[in-house]
């Protein structure tokens, strides 16, 4: 009796609860249904509103635009994907939902974005890359070939490491870094004696805390190539370099690559440009693909753009030529990138002439270049990082009959293998 | 076109669902039909020919198979069933295994033959199953033969499960061709099973690859231990989150436009034996093969070493079907040798285990299962298990180790829990227990995944997809 | 009755049969001269600040052979900071096809990185670049007027 009435009791409990269960299970059906319309019905609306915009800043690219429709962009598909790219290019909100996104990161405890290490202090840093094995080797051979073609030039070459290797202090904890100093040394060992190899990682290992990288840009700082100049000057026979400099910060507002590739731009860094004293110390620059000649290697208009790093040389060109009123005879011929960009304010007081070439961007026969300028001394100016897979330092010292070879189509696995092409 | 995407969240399913209840009720299956073959063809347009093909000749077999046991012309019937087998399977052979046979071929023969591979058409694996499902089931008598010719292509065609399964049996989906009822209440549930199927691909399968993938592009000989145990398990959580979120956010969708699938992922990673496990791992897949293919043959009323044979014919088509290389045959070879074992061997012994002792045992398998899954090769998933049992002499823990282990804990941590009913029950008996807000607040959960996981996708430099080369 | 479904059925069987054939075998061979086809291309775009390029230039900066071919031309940007570029190949045999399509990705690839986070402009234009094998014939353009020279292009085949 007792037992069926408590039976009974226990089943109206467990029905009211069933019944309580439903009611709320079919709210929260309710409730989602109208939130996933509403928010659908939300942003479709806004999306339809919003203008198109053609670039972002936040990104440094141009956004892609509505494609044009065919059959011919129907059939092969690229209509498909170009329109998904313009829907999410012109997303509504777009920079404000990358950043949330970063912030999701970030309380996630993740220290890499988009190949970039969040390190200590706001400093971000560019995973290092892996050399090109094939191109490496192509590049290395055709250095020491050029060397021996050319005995009465003074040769030299300096490698920079990159942020990540040398600011171990900055880095996130225990992040896996290339080893960048086994590379350099690997470089070194295959450039023959010919060529005067000048090792500045310790140089920069030393001014850890100096600043010597920007924390938002893949580059370094002028105080990081003051450093490393001081360090090589007399290995370049540099006599009596200039010790006093007048610096001059030109702007605190440069975010830099790095900030536009992971995303984050908590920092924002000053570029300085380092002006010797005492020295004499003037120069007309010289750019041929412009056809313009100027009485400074800074350009102050590129300060009010993006990529202010720019206001060395204006960015790269294919060759820029520096003449001077140095007395001495030498002159320079500097194979590069984008690091010596802001080296270079420290060699034109030494120089007679300074002819930059960067290969990335130089298509003509450099030989010319050699017997028309009177080139005694050649430097090659590189960072790790763009240097491991470089592919087109090579083809720029090949001579018209030592042109490679075609080569193969270059799949991972076959950095490996010995280059058939070297 | 994929379901995680800015383009089909806010583009493709808004006009969608617009056309469709707009519609009346008999135009209904037109709107989805023609909105299916449209998503089939976003990615690679000149393919719909192929599906268009699929769904005339099979409705086309349906109907004469019907026909031919109504006048009792068996020898037919016969014939017009096998060759419907043949074109199906031999479709899908072609495209998925023509440059794998071409390419072992030509390994063997002294001289090289050219071949050209053409791209896998995607899903193919999924709806020639349906297919061959139907014109089995017609040809058994199981079902009648579907008349209407949008009703079948919708079956063949409907998107929400067309490119990444489950694989919808056509007696289980009959009716509802037919007649289906909408509601808000189950469009709230299918957009709650959506929610949480975008948040599992978006949120945790894609966080979670990325530290996959760096560890897997390392050089195996410098792995250590630990790392490469991390991306294993890393790996075990990546394809249950994105093969089964997008099971989810198919079987939501379904449910939005008034369809019901079948449940495809039950907590897998509970699992105390690996039978077990199949039984909760791509249940659509592992019920397809036992009705059609485990059954059939026998299944395990004959004599014992039928009974082998039939599981091995089974597993190795499993992990055949998965993929058109040697390693994915391994592993479906694996699990033939794993299931054999406990069904006839290990039987005793498991019953005995305490069951923490059986998890760990069906995981320790399950995980090293995944490393010959996901090995381009044999001699990649070798040289991978190496490492993970030490064998490279890399060490057993290194500074690679921690940092991965650092920036990852949580989110492994958070995918390890979730692979458990426990969250999932403990934010139900939350969100239906008394109390006035608590409703409002597991909604409110919801939005969450939405908006965290639209960041995501704007964020989209990283959506890969995974299942396109089933 | 069922004569027309079994019919209709072997038709469609002959349908898939002739799709997977024209899939696999279908790109004619252009009987068109080269020439011909560069004349078409270069007059559908601007080609100012383009010039011709030897094919010295076509080795270096694509790694091909012209000799390998039956024929190759490429336009390309008299300033070195422009990305502007025009590659008309016509293979020997069609096999040739895919050595040439990855050239081009590599070429590509390479400019990108060359320009990454410089110039915004330019790998806009390389981003939105037609590579387009068809048969015996191979496009490459980075220009703004990549899709007219690609429509001129295959036109003219």
């Amino acid at each position: 009796m007792e037992n069926r009435k408590r039976n009974a009791r226990y089943a109206q409990k467990m029905a009211r609860r069933r019944k309580r269960i439903r009611i709320k299970m079919r709210k929260q059906y309710r409730l989602s249904a109208w939130l996933l319309l509403l928010s659908l019905v939300v942003i479709v609306t806004a999306n339809a509103i919003k203008k198109d915009s053609d670039f972002s800043e936040t990104e440094n690219r141009m956004l892609a635009q509505k494609p044009e429709f065919g059959w011919k962009e129907i059939s092969d598909g690229s209509f498909m994907k170009d329109y998904e790219s313009y829907v999410s290019d012109q997303f509504v909100g777009r920079d404000w939902w990358i950043s949330l996104k970063l912030s999701a990161d970030r309380l996630l405890g993740k220290k890499e974005s988009n190949g970039v290490y969040l390190g200590k202090e706001k400093y971000l840093m560019e995973v290092l890359s892996k050399p090109d094995e094939i191109n490496l080797e192509r590049n290395l051979n055709a250095a020491a070939d050029f060397q021996k073609r050319h005995p009465d030039l003074n040769f030299f070459f300096t490698l920079i490491p990159n942020a990540a290797y040398i600011l171990t202090d900055y880095m996130p904890a225990d992040a896996p870094v290339r080893d960048q100093s086994k590379d350099i040394e690997n470089i070194k060992n295959k450039l023959g004696s010919g060529i005067h190899f000048l090792d500045v990682t310790d140089t920069l290992k030393e001014h850890q805390a100096d600043g010597i990288y920007y924390k938002t840009d893949h580059h370094w700082t002028s105080r990081g190539a003051y450093e490393v100049f001081q360090a090589i000057a007399p290995e370049l026979q540099i006599e009596n370099p200039a010790l006093e400099y007048e610096i001059y910060p030109v702007t605190d507002q440069f975010s830099g690559t790095l900030a536009s590739k992971s995303g984050y731009r908590k920092a924002s860094d000053t570029i300085e440009i380092y002006v010797p004293k005492d020295v004499k110390n003037d120069y007309v620059v010289y750019y041929p693909d412009e056809q313009r000649k100027t009485a400074s290697m800074y350009e102050s208009d590129r300060l009010e753009q993006k990529d202010k790093y720019e206001v060395f040389f204006g960015g790269n060109h294919a060759l820029v030529d520096i003449t001077t009123t140095c007395e001495q005879e030498r002159c320079l011929l500097l194979f590069k990138d984008s690091y010596a960009n802001s080296f270079v304010q420290f060699l034109t007081p030494y120089f007679r002439e300074i002819v930059m070439v960067d290969p990335r961007y130089y298509y003509e026969d450099i030989e010319n270049v050699i017997s028309s300028k009177r080139v005694t001394d050649v430097l090659f100016l590189y960072n790790v990082n763009t240097f491991l897979s470089d592919n087109s330092l090579a083809d720029v010292l090949a001579t018209e009959s030592d042109m490679p070879e075609t080569p193969e189509s270059e799949t991972e696995e076959k950095s490996s293998e010995t280059p058939q092409n070297s | 076109m994929i379901f995680s995407s800015i383009f089909f969240l806010y583009v493709f399913l808004p006009i969608t669902l617009l056309i469709y209840f707009l519609m009346p009720k008999p135009g209904r299956n037109v709107v989805l039909l023609i909105v299916s073959l449209i998503f089939y063809a976003w990615g690679e347009p000149i393919y719909i020919f192929l599906m268009i093909f699929s769904i005339v000749f099979n409705y086309l077999t349906g109907i004469e198979l019907e026909y031919y046991q109504e006048t009792g012309d068996w020898k037919k019937e016969r014939f017009c069933f096998w060759l419907s087998v043949a074109v199906n399977l031999g479709l899908l052979g072609f495209f998925k295994y023509y440059g794998f046979f071409m390419e072992n071929l030509n390994a063997i023969l002294p001289f090289q033959i050219p071949y050209k591979e053409l791209p896998l058409p995607i899903g193919i694996s999924f709806y020639t199953f349906q297919t061959l499902s139907y014109v089995i089931d017609v040809y058994r008598g199981n079902v009648r033969a579907q008349r209407n010719l949008i009703s079948f292509g919708l079956y063949v065609s409907m998107f929400p499960q067309l490119i990444a399964g489950p694989i919808v049996q056509y007696s289980d989906i009959e009716k509802q061709l037919k007649k289906r009822k909408t509601s808000l209440t189950r469009f709230g549930e299918g957009t709650t099973w959506f929610l949480r199927g975008l948040g599992k691909k978006v949120l945790l399968a894609n966080n979670i690859g990325m530290a996959f993938d760096t560890i897997v592009a390392m050089p195996t000989n410098e792995l250590s231990v630990v790392t490469a145990w991390i991306g294993c398990l890393a790996y075990t959580m990546q394809i249950y989150y994105d093969f089964s979120g997008y099971s989810d956010m198919a079987i939501g969708l379904g449910k939005m436009f008034g369809f019901e699938f079948m449940k495809n992922f039950d907590y897998p990673y509970i699992s105390k034996s690996i039978t077990e496990f199949w039984r909760r791992w791509h249940i659509s897949l592992g019920s397809w093969f036992r009705e059609y293919v485990y059954i059939p043959l026998g299944g395990n009323r004959v004599s014992l070493p039928k009974c082998i044979r039939n599981i091995f014919v089974v597993w190795i088509l499993t992990g055949f079907w998965h993929g058109a290389e040697w390693n994915f045959m391994l592993w479906g070879l694996y699990y033939g040798i794993l299931l054999f074992l406990e069904k006839y061997v290990l039987k005793g012994v498991m019953e005995k285990l305490p069951g923490f002792l059986k998890h760990i045992y069906t995981m320790f398998f399950v995980m090293t299962g995944w490393v010959f899954f996901f090995s381009g090769s044999m001699g990649k998933a070798f040289s991978y298990l190496g490492a993970m049992f030490g064998m490279n002499g890399a060490g057993f823990i290194d500074a690679t180790a921690r940092y991965y282990l650092k920036s990852n804990f949580w989110i492994l941590l958070f995918a390890s829990i979730c692979a458990t009913p426990v969250i999932y029950r403990g934010f139900r008996s939350f969100a239906f227990s008394k109390g006035k807000y608590k409703v409002g607040i597991s909604v409110f959960v919801y939005g969450g995944i939405l908006i965290l996981s639209t960041a995501y996708l704007v964020n989209a430099t990283y959506n890969p997809f995974l299942y396109f080369r089933f | 009755m069922i004569k027309v479904v079994e019919g209709i059925k072997y038709a469609c069987i002959l349908a898939v049969f002739v799709f997977i054939g024209s899939m696999l075998y279908g790109e004619t061979s252009s009987k068109a001269v080269i020439d011909d086809v560069e004349a078409a291309v270069t007059a559908a775009m601007d080609l100012s600040g383009m010039e011709k390029a030897s094919n010295r230039m076509i080795k270096r900066l694509y790694g091909l052979n012209a000799n390998d071919y039956e024929g190759a031309v490429l336009y390309i940007s008299t300033f070195n900071m422009d990305v502007e570029e025009l590659l008309i190949v016509k293979l020997k045999d069609k096999s040739q096809g895919e050595t040439v399509r990855a050239a081009a990705e590599q070429r590509k690839e390479t400019q990108l990185t060359n320009f990454d986070g410089y110039g915004v402009e330019q790998c806009k234009l390389l981003n939105d670049s037609v590579l387009d094998v068809r048969g015996n014939y191979v496009l490459f353009v980075v220009s703004p007027d990549a899709s007219e020279a690609e429509d001129i292009f295959l036109d003219s085949l």
